[in-house]
């Protein structure tokens, strides 16, 4: 199986309603999503060895899901929607698609929005999405 | 992938044609392919380059395009002259187009170049659009 082009990684944000539509944020150029276990350290001193040498020593830690995604407002609704689950702290179902991985669906809220207007250039959005808790679902690619 | 170029060009033709200080300057001679034996001055359309210019749930297209302007009057005032009526019309301009929608369209700058022919003088001016679908 070959690599994977970027934008088939795909972010789209769900309607809430019953039966859910997810669509797209805006004209993503790029996205970056990071999970991270946030390890816990429990070295002690008994943490040795054959050489008597210590070794850092971890437990798994809270996990922890987030995405940033870059990209360009095409018109005025998606844009509209993020930052109203921002200003009203909603929990919102995104779908998640990693090549390779799968399709996560998974309740986040926004973490953060910037926004960037280069004087010869087309404005722009960033937004940082946070997990509110584990994914609901995770159907891996076959 | 929709190429936007030949609607921009369009677009570029119109607002040129619609601009009374270039009207005046050139006699409204403005082509995509000058006649063999032209009368000067005229504003040809140049070389243009297109770029795929894309994002989730957008087809999108850069346009660079290069608007020539030659001139037969001795030293390279009225090609200057002309050059910065274009800059003037296409500087921040919006342009209409026919199915995509227009995002920006600038000046990127200008090569005033005098011939070898010692006669002519082009002006070269580079011009930057970004379209997408609907």
């Amino acid at each position: 199986m070959a690599a994977r082009r970027g934008s088939e990684l795909i972010i789209r944000r769900g309607d809430g309603q019953p039966s859910e539509t997810f669509t797209a944020i805006g004209a993503v150029q790029s996205s970056t999503l990071d999970i991270n276990g946030n390890p816990i350290e429990v070295t002690t001193g008994d943490d040795v060895d054959g050489n008597n040498e210590i070794w850092q020593t971890f437990i798994t830690g809270p996990k922890n899901f987030s995405l940033q995604a870059r990209g360009i407002a095409k018109s005025t609704q998606p844009l509209q929607n993020v930052y109203d689950d921002f200003a009203t702290g909603a929990l919102t179902n995104y779908e998640i698609v990693i090549p390779q991985l799968g399709t996560f669906t998974i309740s986040m809220i926004v973490g953060a929005m910037s926004f960037e207007g280069p004087y010869d250039g087309v404005a722009s959005f960033d937004v940082t999405l946070q997990a509110a808790a584990a994914p609901t679902t995770f159907v891996a690619e076959v | 992938m929709t190429d936007s170029t030949l609607e921009v060009q369009k677009a570029i033709v119109g607002a040129l044609k619609g601009d009374a200080a270039i009207v005046l300057l050139t006699g409204g001679r403005i082509y995509d392919q000058p006649p063999q034996q032209p009368t000067y001055p005229l504003i040809e359309i140049g070389p243009s380059f297109g770029d795929v210019w894309e994002g989730s749930d957008m087809d999108g297209w850069e346009v660079v395009m290069t608007v020539n302007v030659w001139s037969e009057k001795p030293g390279r005032v009225e090609a200057s002259q002309i050059a910065t009526a274009i800059k003037s019309a296409m500087h921040r301009a919006v342009l209409p187009l026919d199915t995509q929608q227009f995002v920006l369209g600038d000046v990127m700058g200008t090569n005033v170049i005098p011939q070898d022919d010692g006669r002519t003088t082009l002006a070269a001016i580079r011009l930057r659009f970004l379209t997408h679908d609907e």
